[in-house]
């Protein structure tokens, strides 16, 4: 038994550090809840004004945030009549005015915290939707033509590739994919930005909406598919769009669903579409990078049409920590 | 004809560590037969003695300035061109209150602009911690001597008798006394709370000190709710000396995750009492516990949490902490910072003589 004197207490101190990270590690519910934590209090506690949103006007939360802040402190004045008189007041009134102003500054407080906590959800909403306002978009933006309807080939081969229901098309184009999937007896959507083609589709009996891919898809559940097959006009979305379909995807996917990717490599484009769409657009070697990225064992299907060459197809890997990087050749 | 030595402060409130301390420095002064004149910027009815800082125009053989916020005595210091003794209490980075209280953040800001310009007119620094003076000598001041914060707990109080070792009634009493403020981080005391109640279901923590910013409180409040800790996390507010003192008896553990302390004097008060001392090390805060406490770089809510748990489950430990503590507190016993107090300015005063 250590004799209390002789105990170390920067080795007390280390050895704490290491039990607790050894806890950390051990006891995922201890990690879990210490991530609550830090959570519950970035949530309560007003956010940092950033340098970055402060623009010549400041930052209107930050000024209203200032303004709000009352101080009932007031300097009583040098001169002694008027000190007195300014003291008689100050004394009267006071208790009062520090009541009100503690209310009225944890009501502003409060009001401004929320306040704080909707522009974080829209920022987050905005992030996750890829809204072009405050990014750099490639320059062929929108005036690049939506790629033509997939052909019977591809059709049926991603209609092949499909695994379990229900299934999100995007986009759905006319309709023709959301129809092979649905004659296989699954449950499938489709979401098309073009409402001409959405119209051509609503023909064939489908259920083809229209809207923007990717709000759609954040608007939707957890979990909520077994299949997600992205194609058509996901073809000509710059890369931050691409980037956030695969996170929304990953989370609205099952655990056991599958990711089917149907896309014409940018390579392959004329002279014109090329000048126009560069940066718009991935081939699909690199939807299987970032699909592995993302944690999904990804792989490429050869396909004999000819824009289409080849369809990647991912589902879930086994071990999602492992870094994907080792998995490359 | 003017005094020996004038005192600069910005205002003497009951319960002010800065009040005390200059009410002692005073004290010191006055035995050793110097008339000494405090200055403030703010009189209140206790304090008739003292004189405006509008009437101030020097002259004293030594000025100290008492400064830890920015405030219109040491602008009269800086206007004046006096030439003062600064006592350095350290000023809290404004960043911690930019979002909670803007008024004091452009208060404390204008505090590090004014210690800038106080530079040049200072004859001597004095400092609580040798943290504080690096700072200090940081500025440019040569001469910079450490003497801590002079106080005495509970004057006229009864000294409660140490405790015994034992745990309280409950799984034992987590305490932090201090102004609950952000750069205090009472929040991180609640979040390591909020794992030690999965140890130890029946502990409590208390909170003593007044709140400031107002929001702060209320934000602490909401994160107990939210921790589901709301019902073991006591709020006390302000306390009288004689209270305070009584929390120390009935407390276990002092916990500080404070990221900005000049010296720390809780931690004094607690190792004085026998109380063990568990800290986040920050600022001058190993340097005022020593080896006389568990101190620890990192407060992550577990690290926090598993510290407590094992001084409040080891007897051993605890009696360790509690000895080291009475012991290493006796370096801040009233008698001798005095006496470093009167050393610090002695050859100033005899100067003149």
């Amino acid at each position: 038994m250590t004799r209390p004197d002789l105990i170390d207490m920067k080795g007390a101190s280390a050895e704490i550090e290491a039990e607790a990270d050894k806890r950390r590690r051990q006891d995922r519910e201890i990690a879990l809840l210490e991530l609550e934590i830090e959570q519950a209090w970035a949530d309560l506690a007003p956010s940092e004004p950033s340098s970055e949103v402060v623009g010549h006007d400041g930052h209107l939360l930050d000024q209203t945030a200032t303004l709000a802040a009352l101080d009932p402190q007031v300097p009583i004045g040098s001169r002694r009549g008027l000190r007195g008189i300014k003291w008689l007041i100050r004394k009267l009134a006071y208790w009062y005015v520090r009541f009100l102003t503690d209310q009225f500054n944890v009501f502003a407080g409060v009001l401004i915290r929320h306040l704080r906590n909707l522009e974080t959800r829209l920022g987050r909403l905005e992030d996750a939707a890829g809204l072009p306002s405050d990014q750099l978009v490639p320059a062929g933006w929108g005036l690049l033509d939506n790629p033509s309807e997939p052909s019977a080939e591809v059709v049926a081969h991603v209609a092949g590739l499909a695994g379990s229901g229900p299934c999100l098309v995007l986009s759905g184009g006319e309709g023709a994919l959301v129809q092979a999937i649905s004659d296989r007896g699954m449950h499938t959507r489709g979401v098309e930005q073009d409402p001409d083609r959405v119209l051509v589709g609503l023909r064939r009996q489908v259920d083809l909406r229209t809207g923007n891919l990717l709000a759609h898809l954040v608007d939707s559940e957890d979990g909520e598919f077994g299949t997600i097959v992205l194609t058509g006009s996901v073809e000509t979305l710059p890369l931050k769009d691409l980037i956030g379909m695969i996170n929304q995807a990953s989370l609205k996917l099952k655990k056991a669903g599958r990711i089917v990717v149907a896309v014409a490599d940018p390579a392959a484009r004329g002279r014109v579409e090329s000048e126009l769409g560069s940066g718009l657009g991935i081939s699909p070697v690199t939807w299987r990078h970032l699909l592995e990225r993302a944690g999904f064992d990804a792989r490429l299907e050869p396909c004999t049409d000819s824009r289409i060459s080849e369809i990647v197809v991912a589902h879930r890997s086994e071990n999602p920590s492992d870094d994907p990087d080792s998995r490359k050749p | 004809m003017s005094p020996a030595v004038d005192i600069l402060i910005p205002q003497m409130a009951a319960g002010d560590a800065t009040s005390n301390h200059t009410r002692l420095i005073q004290e010191i002064l006055e035995e050793k037969g110097f008339d000494v004149r405090i200055v403030v910027e703010r009189r209140t009815r206790s304090d008739g003695s003292t004189m405006p800082i509008e009437k101030w125009k020097g002259g004293a053989r030594v000025s100290i300035l008492q400064h830890s916020i920015g405030s219109e005595v040491a602008q009269q210091v800086i206007r004046n061109r006096s030439p003062i003794v600064l006592n350095y209490h350290n000023i809290t980075p404004a960043s911690y209150f930019q979002t909670w209280q803007p008024e004091l953040a452009r208060s404390v800001d204008r505090g590090r602009q004014q210690l800038s310009q106080l530079a040049s007119l200072t004859r001597r620094g004095i400092a609580d911690s040798e943290f504080n003076a690096q700072e200090l000598r940081d500025l440019g001041i040569k001469d910079v001597v450490v003497a801590p914060v002079l106080w005495q707990l509970g004057r006229g109080a009864p000294q409660p008798s140490p405790p015994d070792g034992a745990l309280s009634e409950d799984e034992g009493t987590v305490l932090f006394v201090g102004r609950l403020a952000p750069n205090k981080c009472q929040h991180d005391l609640i979040a390591a709370f909020a794992v030690l109640s999965r140890f130890r279901p029946q502990s409590r923590l208390v909170l003593v000190g007044d709140a400031s910013p107002p929001q702060y409180l209320h934000s602490l409040k909401s994160l107990a709710r939210r921790l589901d800790v709301h019902g073991r996390v006591v709020f006390t507010g302000k306390v009288s000396d004689k209270n305070l003192l009584q929390w120390y008896q009935l407390s276990d553990v002092l916990a500080c995750a404070s990221e900005h302390e000049g010296f720390g004097v809780p931690l004094v008060e607690a190792m004085a009492n026998g109380l063990p001392v568990v800290a986040y090390d920050a600022a001058a805060v190993a340097e005022t516990v020593r080896d006389a406490g568990i101190v620890l770089r990192d407060k992550r809510p577990v690290t926090m949490a598993v510290a407590l748990n094992r001084v409040l489950g080891d007897q051993q430990l605890r009696d360790c902490l509690r000895d080291r503590g009475i012991k290493s507190a006796q370096r801040f016993d009233i008698s001798v910072t005095r006496e470093q107090m009167w050393i610090a300015l002695k050859d100033l005063l005899e100067d003149r003589n």
